[in-house]
């Protein structure tokens, strides 16, 4: 080889790329389909082809039985369904995926920081395509605000009948919320000033205005953006220990209002740190993006003997806390602790604790529950956890929910699309 | 199947491309080719596949009939058979393409509503229908002999790097590669070098301006800031011409690795001093077909007229330009546009505008170009209006929809990289380097590789984008 065309040669080295990835599928072999714990969803693999089925679908082709020959083996072809299983396996299969993706956003970043460069914002975009953005200086990561319409006032007022609908059927039961000020709707999220529709907090100052008086509501606000920090992890949508804590300390002082002979508040300053667990949320997670992370830190509680039901009435092991304080957990970056940790949204969980009580309630609301559940549970012998938006059609009646279960109190937790907003959190009598 | 997929780069073409150089013989080398590129259509369009060999089996025969008639001195029978083909190529298009159009065109003058089921567009067709029908007509006009090896005449026509956006290309082209040997190196060494640029203009420039482009095309034109619309049309404007120029340059860059020299289909149009500069510079191989096979024929066979032939040429190709691109009428309109402009330069205002200093001229060219997007790209002809009273200030410069909160100001140093690589400044860059000795070639490659990979890391995070000309 001549000296002068060494250089050139070089860019052989692009053969080398392309037949290492067909190479390293070989060589790996077939592999199950994997969770993934950054993406939250289980990957694609390459599909399989059964010979037999061809086999036999071959021969209903000699046979002129051709829907037969189709349904059995073709129309996967025909209707590009396995191209398309195929093309997903090999984005999802493809050797250094993750660092390939993490490369891409972060020379994006750079691209954003580069423009922000010359702007006074206080926030800056954490990614080209979705709303999410990152404090300049505390690297918080937090969504865009939600808009303020006619609409949201039309949501609110709709929330608000069911409401009164709900209380005029069941006068005797006691119906509490617990509202927690989401950054989304907050008149502190730091680019309020860019949407010039902003809720800015108007929605949820609209529903304290209106809201029925029967609804026994508790409000865990933000004083400040720093609040942020000190009730909600910095790049995850969920309330830290602090704000699940002060929560419960707000639910607790709601609760013995009609309640009175409530078992004490269970002592909750016995807080562990997992030393080495960086906490990255749903936000870091999405925009694919390393940045500080939060300790995992959760709250070591005395509560009295109790046991967890599914639907069907199965005991379950809902959560993974035994396993995490012996030591085992994941420490791959982006692992959604809190959802680990406090477990899963499924629709329905039934707490049955031994502590002497007779009241029963029902917990209404998504993931910001699954933390809060067991200690609530603790002063009531039965605790229902209804999640509507796993119910078929997001369709909930609590007429019927109470021809099994009897309940005393209603409790709905989280943030305004849950206490007074969307669609799928509808309660009907 | 896309050449930008990661299924293209990583399992087909490797596989193809082993298969292509190991095999010894000239004839087994384009066997692979045939059958790759029937696997490349089928793969997306599995049903069609029989359409499109039925479709070559159909010019293969009807080409060599043509010859052999004119061998034999019958040309009415040769004429006859020239016309068939032709009918036929451009009919199959039709019904697939234009039916719909047609039929909803004749149910709104009527006023009537006709029930019609529209057709899938098979994959290509309307750049396999141009090469079939140059292919038959430089037969019938003996200025190339049929092919009799039907693997060499698959080969041409359906050869997948050139499959589904061209560049539409003429039997004479490629005749003779399609009896050649292996590439040399250098020839290959080329081919990556442009593949790689290709899938870079795609994935890291055309595919993030759309991206920007379309979130602000999304929202109400009525309610749009003429700095956001002009933020959109400068984007789309960047965006056809990298995305499909970077196909191009993919296409072209795998023809050199396997021995092909496609023609080139652009030369830096935004660079033009005229409308007619323009289209001499964009998408050259359609320009190319329809000067040879109407433009020229129009010419011959009207030559007795004088008043105003040439513009009513001129104008019948590029409404014939517009409607290629698309059976709706924004297409139509868009040829007529460009078909008007050219009449008008060719009737002495291309010499004045010759005579204007060299930046109006750009700056005539462009605005001109940059209008005619707005055509082409909003097919409903209701939102022309309210566009362009966005993009000239009835809105105000600024309004609640800003950049700012559409997450786009990020875009503008792509945007600026796009500009870049509309004009030939990198281009000459590179023509340079091999003079400049080992180092900048060094340099220059291992940025080839880099930026191969970097676009590879884009499509794995934000998928593969399909390319816009295929569709036409």
């Amino acid at each position: 080889m001549k000296p002068s065309h060494l250089p050139s040669k070089i860019l052989l080295l692009f053969f080398a790329i392309i037949l290492a990835v067909p190479v390293f599928w070989v060589v790996r072999g077939k592999v199950e389909p994997q969770r993934s714990l950054i993406e939250y969803r289980t990957l694609n693999v390459f599909p399989s082809l059964s010979f037999k089925d061809f086999k036999t679908a071959t021969k209903r082709v000699l046979q002129f039985k051709f829907q037969e020959a189709g349904e059995l083996f073709y129309d996967q072809f025909t209707q590009n369904k396995f191209q398309t299983r195929f093309e997903r396996g090999v984005k999802d299969q493809f050797p250094f995926r993750s660092p390939g993706i993490q490369l891409s956003k972060n020379l994006d970043r750079i691209l954003i920081r580069m423009v922000y460069l010359f702007l006074d914002d206080p926030a800056i975009p954490a990614d080209m395509r979705l709303l999410v953005y990152e404090t300049r200086d505390t690297k918080i990561l937090f969504p865009s605000p939600e808009k303020f319409t006619t609409g949201t006032i039309n949501d609110i007022d709709t929330k608000i009948s069911q409401y009164k609908t709900l209380m005029e059927t069941y006068p005797d039961i006691h119906f509490y919320a617990l509202m927690l000020e989401l950054v989304e709707n907050s008149q502190f999220n730091p680019v309020n000033s860019i949407f010039p529709g902003a809720d800015a907090g108007r929605s949820i100052e609209y529903f304290m205005e209106h809201k029925p008086d029967g609804l026994n509501l508790a409000y865990l606000p933000m004083g400040s953006f720093a609040d942020y920090t000190r009730f909600y992890f910095r790049t995850d949508h969920h309330w830290n220990i602090n704000g699940t804590l002060a929560g419960y300390e707000l639910t607790y002082d709601l609760l013995k209002e009609y309640y009175p002979d409530i078992s004490p508040m269970i002592p909750h300053d016995n807080l562990y740190t997992f030393p080495d667990i960086g906490f990255l949320g749903r936000w870091a997670r999405q925009v694919f993006y390393q940045t500080k992370p939060d300790p995992f830190t959760v709250a070591l509680l005395d509560l009295p003997p109790y046991k967890i039901y599914n639907m069907a009435g199965e005991e379950i092991e809902y959560n993974k806390k035994a396993e995490y304080l012996a030591g085992k957990y994941s420490t791959v970056p982006f692992t959604d602790h809190y959802i680990v940790y406090n477990g899963a949204d499924v629709d329905y969980l039934e707490y049955v604790s031994e502590n002497g009580s007779q009241r029963n309630l029902l917990i209404i609301g998504g993931s910001y529950t699954n933390a809060i559940e067991p200690i609530l549970a603790a002063h009531y012998h039965h605790t229902y956890a209804v999640d509507i938006r796993h119910y078929p059609d997001y369709y909930f009646s609590l007429g019927e929910f109470m021809m099994e279960h009897p309940v005393d109190d209603v409790l709905i937790i989280g943030g305004p699309s849950v206490v007074m907003r969307q669609w799928q959190w509808v309660i009907n009598p | 199947m896309e050449l930008s997929s990661l299924l293209f780069i990583f399992i087909f073409l490797p596989v193809f491309l082993i298969l292509f150089y190991v095999l010894p013989f000239n004839i087994w080398r384009n066997s692979v080719l045939v059958v790759a590129s029937l696997v490349f259509f089928a793969w997306t369009d599995l049903k069609q596949l029989p359409l499109l060999i039925g479709s070559l089996l159909f010019n293969y025969i009807l080409a060599l009939t043509i010859e052999q008639y004119t061998s034999q001195r019958k040309p009415a029978n040769a004429r006859a058979f020239m016309w068939i083909a032709v009918v036929v190529n451009i009919l199959v298009l039709v019904f697939y393409k234009y039916t719909g159009f047609l039929v909803q065109t004749v149910a709104d003058l009527a006023k009537v509503t006709i029930e019609y089921e529209p057709k899938d567009l098979p994959l290509g067709i309307s750049f396999l229908t141009f090469s079939s029908v140059s292919y038959i007509l430089d037969v019938y006009h003996a200025s190339e002999k049929a092919e009799k090896n039907i693997v060499r005449f698959f080969s041409y026509l359906i050869m997948f790097p050139k499959l589904l956006s061209g560049p539409i290309t003429r039997f004479g082209q490629v005749k003779n590669e399609l009896l050649k040997t292996r590439p040399a190196t250098d020839e290959v060494l080329d081919g990556i070098r442009r593949f790689i640029g290709g899938l870079a203009k795609k994935t890291l420039l055309a595919d993030p301006i759309n991206f920007a482009t379309t979130k602000v095309f999304n929202n109400s034109f009525d309610s749009l800031g003429a700095g956001a619309a002009w933020f959109g049309l400068i984007g789309y404007t960047l965006v056809i011409y990298l995305d499909f120029s970077g196909y191009t340059d993919m296409a072209i860059g795998l023809g050199k690795m396997i021995g092909f020299k496609l023609p080139e289909n652009f030369n830096f149009p935004y660079i033009s001093r005229s409308i007619t500069d323009f289209w001499r510079r964009w998408h050259m191989t359609l320009t190319a077909w329809f000067r040879n096979y109407l433009f020229i024929p129009l010419e011959f066979a009207r030559k007795r007229e004088k008043f105003l032939r040439q513009q009513s040429d001129i104008l019948i190709v590029f409404l014939l330009t517009g409607l290629w691109h698309g059976a709706n009428w924004n297409y139509i309109i868009w040829g007529v546009y460009f078909g008007i402009i050219l009449a008008i330069e060719a009737s002495g205002f291309g010499k004045v505008l010759k005579k204007l200093p060299v930046f109006l001229q750009h700056f005539y060219t462009i605005a001109l170009v940059m209008l005619s997007w707005i055509f082409f790209r909003f097919t409903d002809i209701k939102t022309w209006g309210p566009f362009l009273k966005s993009l000239f200030g009835k809105n105000g410069w600024t309004t609640d929809i800003t950049l700012r909160n559409l997450n786009v100001l990020s875009y503008i140093p792509v945007f600026i990289l796009g500009v870049i690589f509309c004009l030939p400044l990198f281009h000459n860059l590179e023509k340079k380097v091999p003079q400049g000795g080992i180092i900048p070639r060094l340099v220059l490659d291992l940025v080839y590789l880099v930026l191969f990979v970097v676009s590879i890391a884009y499509i794995l995070a934000n998928g593969f984008s399909v390319f816009i000309y295929p569709q036409f």
